[in-house]
């Protein structure tokens, strides 16, 4: 059987899509409301077996993320190209979706005597490290890090399985799981460096991100984007030189991948956090030094961070001194929605329903 | 092997410890870990360099039928027992039994294009029932509905012991073998030790083809 050449590496070069789908997160935006990860698993994870997916996810940085440590886990690819090894996280470090003793409190006579706490004894959970952060006060900080399926370029999942259950579109570059081909052997969990694949073990497959792709193919942007109160989610072709998802990553250069390192080329882009001043032990304000170390966005986002941020203040001040900004224009986002993701503006709510029972999940 | 012939109903036959099985005549099938370099992406042989693949080492079979059915006992030594697929690290414990449907068929590669397999997969969180799988090569198995492979298996002590139980017939099913007395065919082995991550061809395995035959 022909194995699909998207996304592989054949003959020492990766067989990219005709185009490819991205989206660029606008870290100064992200409000930490998770209301994206409330309309994801709203639209998608609702069913047995997924409880405790959670297909975007908004981390508290620095911390330890979902799941938990996944930055030291391992997977992806080393400079040489070599898948590297791995271990699988478990359900306790993605967490589990708790059952809280609602009826003892609301049913049970016992609302002034007990309060709503999960049945088991949770020691971790998703966003467990919420808001805490870093640092000593006054210097105290921390940022939000949405997260979902990278849609790599390169998906270290699709060259882990043994199945070619794992299908990157030539149309959009969209990575999806082919549940048909999938025996839930969980070699992609266990490659994917991100670690944003998960198991339902009802259905013995893995599953993640779809990047909303009947969505997108009526037009509509993911369900996480459109959703998105900071609307800080730009959604777009990479290869649309006239959308903001390609100026900011290509144009502006200003929008960076998450541990590019690991080797698999993916396509979400963050623009990274600018922070308030350093305070120093009499309090007074060190202009040079911003409250998030430098060393730490670079751990993350690469060497080009510094140039970016510099970047970012250079464009704040002129549009401070009253000259434009065609960058902080993109992404201010005067018009929604069509300035965050133009190709894929449509209403939902417009949408004609089917009779095949249209717009239901 | 010779699967003899014994005058009792297939429910007694589905009995690992069933007093049909005392005398049955057993075979010691040794079994060997599939090869890294035969691991069929290299994340998975790159993740199982220097680790041991497929840790049970042999197995005991055994075969006997009733004129209708036949059935496939399997004993091996396993010191945990893995039951479920609950948490993300768990795999269970598994066994299955090939067939060419031709004779010459591949069994390394399980099947070729043309001259596919077919596998009866039995796995410790699925008790019941076998998957029936065809396969035309590395990574291509597919579970079809139909074949009707039941299994019962009792771990004690140590050991998995595990009957298949299939009509000898499954007429109008073209996805699973056609077996009838007096036939010779050919039977393989693999084993999977959930403990030790096996799942896929991360197994232990006869490498060659065994002689069945149904008297």
């Amino acid at each position: 059987m022909a194995k699909s050449r998207t996304g592989r590496m054949i003959d020492g070069a990766v067989h990219r899509p005709r185009r490819q789908l991205a989206m660029v997160f606008d870290l100064n935006k992200c409000l930490g409301c998770h209301t994206c990860s409330i309309a994801c698993k709203t639209q998608w994870t609702g069913d047995e077996g997924m409880e405790n997916m959670w297909w975007t996810v908004v981390n508290s940085l620095p911390g330890k993320g979902t799941p938990k440590d996944w930055e030291q886990m391992g997977g992806g690819f080393d400079a040489e190209g070599n898948a590297k090894p791995s271990r699988l996280p478990s359900r306790e470090e993605f967490g589990e979706a708790w059952k809280f003793n609602h009826e003892e409190v609301f049913a049970g006579g016992k609302g002034s005597s007990t309060h709503l706490k999960p049945n088991s004894n949770p020691r971790w959970g998703p966003n467990w490290d919420e808001d805490e952060g870093a640092g000593e006060y006054p210097n105290s900080y921390y940022f939000y890090l949405p997260r979902i399926c990278n849609h790599c370029t390169h998906p270290a999942c699709l060259e882990a399985c043994p199945r070619d259950a794992i299908l990157k579109r030539e149309k959009d570059g969209v990575v999806l799981i082919n549940e048909k081909n999938c025996k839930g052997y969980r070699f992609c969990m266990e490659a994917c460096p991100y670690k944003r694949i998960y198991f339902n073990p009802l259905k013995d497959t893995s599953q993640k991100c779809i990047f909303c792709f009947p969505r997108t193919e009526k037009g509509v942007a993911p369900a996480c984007a459109r959703q998105c109160p900071g609307r800080m989610r730009f959604v777009g072709y990479l290869d649309d030189e006239q959308g903001p998802v390609h100026k900011l990553v290509h144009e502006y250069g200003v929008a960076l991948p998450l541990h590019g390192e690991y080797g698999t080329d993916p396509n979400v882009f963050y623009v990274p956090p600018l922070s308030p001043p350093r305070l120093d032990e009499e309090g007074r304000i060190v202009e040079e030094e911003p409250r998030i170390p430098a060393d730490y966005l670079r751990h993350l986002f690469g060497p080009r961070v510094d140039g970016v941020l510099a970047k970012l203040q250079e464009e704040i001040a002129k549009k401070q001194r009253g000259e434009g900004s065609e960058l902080l224009d993109t992404l201010i986002v005067y018009s929604w929605p069509k300035d965050i993701f133009p190709d894929f503006a449509q209403d939902p709510a417009e949408l004609p329903v089917h009779a095949s029972g249209g717009q239901q999940r | 092997m010779r699967a003899h012939l014994r005058k009792v109903t297939s429910s007694a036959l589905l009995q690992p410890d069933g007093e049909v099985w005392l005398d049955a005549k057993t075979e010691q099938i040794a079994l060997t870990g599939v090869p890294v370099s035969m691991q069929p992406t290299a994340f998975i042989a790159n993740s199982w360099t220097g680790k041991k693949v497929g840790v049970v080492d042999s197995l005991r079979f055994s075969a006997l039928h009733n004129g209708e059915s036949l059935a496939l006992r399997l004993e091996w030594a396993d010191p945990s027992e893995d039951l479920d697929i609950d948490d993300n690290d768990h795999f269970p414990d598994g066994a299955a039994v090939l067939f060419p449907f031709a004779a010459g068929a591949p069994l390394i590669t399980m099947g070729s294009a043309d001259q596919p397999v077919n596998a009866w997969h039995w796995r410790a969180d699925r008790p019941g029932e076998a998957h029936n799988n065809t396969a035309r090569g590395i990574g291509t198995t597919r579970v079809t509905k139909g074949a009707e492979i039941q299994t019962s298996a009792r771990y004690e002590d140590g050991h998995w012991k595990l009957v298949f139980l299939r009509a000898l017939r499954r007429d109008g099913i073209d996805s699973t073998v056609q077996l009838t007395a007096g036939q010779t065919t050919q039977i393989a082995f693999a084993v999977w030790e959930g403990s030790n991550g096996e799942r896929g061809g991360l197994k232990a395995f006869s490498p060659q083809w065994h002689e069945l035959s149904i008297d």
